[in-house]
């Protein structure tokens, strides 16, 4: 009865499942108990460092939303925390063997969508995100922290009570979770469709109150909205359907490639003045060699060769997205006037 | 036999595809196990006995009892191999 052990990321071959999609559900699931497991640690960690935490995603949605957790493994551990802890939970966090792959400086990403910083540890290859906002959000960090904390409950993961979102906060973080991702990943569409079963009316009458404060009652809405039942929901609300471009953006169906592309093209046209255009377009154009190793293709770990051969690749990787890029950007803006 | 068995407090589980994945908290070990001992697993959950789990299984898979009793002892030794079985 007992298939196979995993050990962090091995799996035993002389108990491999026979169905390679079977295993591969097995091994996700295995990764997230490990994440619970990371979870669990840090939060204690940081709790001891006098630092709250509160837990965003994953297991909160999980114990709520999928009984017995099925269908529904998780990558990484999201965590919010006050923006003025950072550097006191980045201490916390080296101490127990996490680091940053790439630094905020490096990182090639639109400033508006800036909203959490990356750690891994190598150990058990547990992802971690510390959040000081959520993507769509316009109100200041300080200002979300209140907002998203407000009334909150908590979530056990591996014996440990985690401060976890209230009721219309989980709902406003499922929604806004959709207007980021559910172009390129159905998970959260997947969430959104159990939230709006579980979830009474009333509830989502005050998610939309906190995604009002939170300065993102059109990305709440445009999540809403991806499914039937959200649009109804959105509907009875009175919710506008009109998206902001940045919301457009991350909404729209485009080719994967081109993803990246449209919000930094959507950052440079935001930017004021010709001198910070130019320091916006030469940021990605050539950017360093840091992000360079991290994000882009994998030439540019193979040495200091390898690195030149990829910055030498790479006007024409630029020319080869522009195209879509360009395109995705402008269906976009269709959908934001609309 | 009437010792009550029951899984430890450490111990996280999820079930996926039918199949119940369980990790030890203190080690981060992993251990999976296919549909048949979903009903099994269920029972240690609350906590039973071995002649429990054998009426389980013959009422949830129509098994005869030595068969069942077999099954049942192997899996509470796998468990107990893995020290996922608690006091």
């Amino acid at each position: 009865m007992i298939d196979g052990e995993h050990r962090m990321n091995e799996l035993d071959s002389a108990h491999a499942a026979r169905d390679a999609s079977v295993a591969a559900g097995l091994l996700s699931t295995a990764h997230s108990l490990k994440i619970d497991r990371a979870t669990a640690e840090v939060v204690t960690e940081l709790r001891h460092a006098g630092i709250q935490s509160v837990l965003l995603k994953g297991p909160a949605i999980v114990k709520l939303l999928y009984p017995r957790g099925q269908g529904r493994p998780y990558v990484d551990c999201d965590l919010l925390l006050r923006s003025q802890d950072f550097e006191r939970a980045g201490a916390v966090l080296q101490r127990i063997g996490f680091r940053r792959p790439i630094t905020p400086e490096d990182e090639l990403v639109a400033e508006w969508q800036r909203h959490s910083h990356g750690w891994v540890r190598a150990i058990d290859s547990v992802a971690l995100e510390l959040h000081w906002t959520l993507t769509h959000v316009g109100a200041a960090p300080e200002r979300a922290w209140d907002v998203l904390t407000r009334a909150s409950t908590h979530t056990s993961v591996c014996g440990v009570n985690i401060q976890s979102p209230g009721p219309p906060q989980l709902a406003t973080i499922i929604a806004l979770h959709v207007a980021a991702h559910a172009s390129v990943n159905p998970q959260p569409l997947q969430d959104l469709a159990r939230a709006l079963d579980h979830f009474d009316r009333a509830t989502w009458r005050d998610a939309a109150s906190v995604a009002r404060e939170l300065e993102a009652l059109d990305a709440f809405a445009a999540g809403l909205r991806r499914l039937d039942k959200g649009r109804s929901a959105a509907d009875e609300l009175g919710l506008s359907a009109q998206q902001s471009m940045r919301v457009a953006l991350t909404s729209v169906e485009m080719p994967t490639r081109a993803r990246l592309g449209t919000t930094l093209l959507e950052d440079f046209m935001a930017t004021p003045g010709l001198e910070a255009k130019l320091r916006r377009a030469a940021w990605v154009a050539v950017p360093s060699p840091a992000y360079m190793r991290h994000s882009a293709k994998p030439l540019a770990r193979r040495g200091r060769a390898g690195l030149i051969a990829a910055y030498a690749w790479r006007p024409m990787d630029l020319a080869a997205k522009a195209a879509p890029v360009i395109l995705a950007w402008m269906r976009a803006r269709r959908r934001a006037k609309r | 036999m009437t010792e009550q068995l029951r899984l430890r407090n450490d111990v996280e589980w999820r079930q996926v595809d039918g199949q119940i994945v369980a990790m030890d908290i203190r080690t981060a070990h992993c251990v999976a196990m296919n549909a048949t001992a979903t009903p099994l697993w269920d029972a240690l959950i609350r906590g039973t006995t071995i002649d429990e789990l054998t009426t389980t299984l013959t009422d949830a898979f129509g098994i005869d009892q030595r068969t069942a009793r077999r099954d049942v002892d192997a899996f509470i030794e796998a468990l107990r191999a893995r020290q996922l079985l608690g006091n």
